[in-house]
């Protein structure tokens, strides 16, 4: 079923959108434009309004949820019959002063704000207009009392983290990795998480001289008599000397830190002895 | 008037008196933000200076580095034949001279003189980010000869530049190119 919508003669879409324009205004501390929003508001829904009390149908069949099927028909009727009562050419004219404002004062762009709840309020256009076919009339009724009869969805419980369950966290993760990394990687590691705070410079400054030590761990390796007499660990130890070189002119990123990481537990395998003496 | 007489070695001493951004690290080096373009760490510990890029690494951020260990070295507070690329982000470093008196601290001298090295560049970054931020602006709120409000285009018979017709079509004359 294919209905044209007009949504800036949706009472509720209007209002919607201008919520959320308003809601944008306060967090971009922005007075000006939130102060003439709220005027909007107090213009064109004031109680004596006839934007108003459309937007009082729209209200009572697009906020109800959880309620039984009889009430729901009963509101829907109800609101049917409200609706008819507002006279249209003042409910067009009142609208059409209100579209004028809001491209004036505020911005057209508003329209384009989105609004959730979008369709349902598009369905219940549709059932407030007399454009429509009784079958189709009734199936879209019938969606909207569906929607108010069915139960809000259940709010997720905010799991409020103690800090036993920090404590125990913090242990099982140093229990994991005490052992597996290095002093070295454990330091560059918790820079790594501070680096946040201050451009990252403490950070870069350790890799300064922790890829210096590493170029040099690795050269004077390279020149050991076991290196020298295997031309596939020379070629090995060339390649990464120069990809140490090549952090030079680099930036810091997860794939540099995993490769100095991974080169820290080399030079460290390099300098032990079978035994780990 | 009662006068202060000020006896001994301390009384000749100068108090001098620096304005940076500054934050001492977890290992006691000094880490200046000030400069538009690099950041500089002064290592006592490990007796060097280090100036690293602040964003990207560029001939900017290479210009800037290379005046400051001039100053430094110009002033005698670096070593110049230490004066060296570092391992890491396009840093360049150089170690801080030794003094010959214990009485003269090398890192508060080379902070005063990376402080004197800032103020004397401050006119230039702060300018070059004025540019920047002009720029910004002029893109993001343009004046009204570069701007026409949204929805008050005046409606023509014929808009924009390319128009259709003889001269104006951008394909007619393609039979030219065409090959046989």
């Amino acid at each position: 079923m294919k209905n044209k919508h007009n949504k800036k003669r949706n009472t509720a879409f209007i209002y919607e959108a201008l919520v959320k324009e308003a809601t944008v205004a306060v967090l971009r501390n922005e007075t000006d434009r939130k102060q003439k929003i709220v005027n909007l508001f107090r213009t064109h829904f004031n109680g004596d309004s006839l934007l108003y009390k459309e937007l009082m149908c729209y209200r009572s069949l697009y906020e109800n949820q959880g309620l039984n099927k009889q009430i729901s028909e009963k509101i829907m009727k109800e609101a049917k019959i409200a609706q008819r009562l507002i006279d249209p050419d003042g409910l067009f004219k009142q609208q059409t002063e209100l579209i004028n404002d809001i491209n004036k004062e505020v911005a057209p762009s508003v329209f384009n704000n989105y609004v959730p709840n979008y369709r349902t309020l598009a369905t219940i256009a549709q059932i407030f207009s007399d454009k429509l076919s009784p079958k189709n009339s009734v199936i879209l009724e019938n969606q909207i009392i569906e929607n108010m009869t069915s139960e809000a969805p259940a709010e997720v419980e905010d799991l409020d983290v103690d800090k036993l369950v920090v404590k125990n966290f913090v242990e099982k993760f140093n229990t994991k990795y005490s052992d597996e990394l290095l002093e070295e990687q454990k330091e560059l590691l918790s820079r790594y998480i501070s680096s946040f705070s201050d451009n990252a410079l403490e950070l870069k400054m350790f890799l300064n001289e922790e890829v210096e030590r590493l170029k040099a761990s690795v050269a004077t390796a390279k020149n050991s008599a076991e290196f020298q007499s295997d031309e596939t660990m020379l070629e090995r130890a060339d390649t990464v000397l120069e990809k140490l070189d090549s952090f030079a002119q680099g930036t810091i990123s997860d794939r540099t830190l995993i490769t100095i990481m991974k080169t820290q537990k080399l030079v460290k395998e390099i300098y032990t002895d079978g035994d780990n003496s | 008037m009662a006068i202060t007489v000020k006896v001994g070695e301390e009384a000749n001493q100068k108090i001098v008196t620096l304005e940076l951004n500054i934050r001492k690290s977890i290992d006691g080096d000094l880490m200046i933000f000030d400069h538009g373009d690099i950041d500089i760490v002064l290592s006592p510990g490990k007796n060097k200076v280090v100036a690293f890029p602040k964003e990207i690494v560029d001939d900017l951020a290479y210009g800037a580095q290379n005046r400051l260990f001039s100053f430094l070295h110009k002033r005698g507070i670096v070593v110049p034949e230490s004066i060296r690329a570092g391992a890491f982000c396009g840093s360049l470093e150089a170690e801080m001279q030794k003094p010959v008196s214990e009485a003269v601290s090398a890192p508060k001298l080379a902070l005063i003189n990376v402080a004197n090295f800032i103020t004397e560049e401050r006119p230039y970054f702060e300018n070059t980010e004025a540019i920047v931020s002009m720029t910004d602006d002029e893109l993001i709120h343009p004046d009204k000869a570069d701007s026409t409000e949204l929805g008050d285009v005046p409606q023509r018979d014929q808009q924009g530049s390319i128009r259709k017709g003889y001269i104006r079509d951008p394909y007619s004359l393609n039979y030219m190119y065409t090959l046989y």
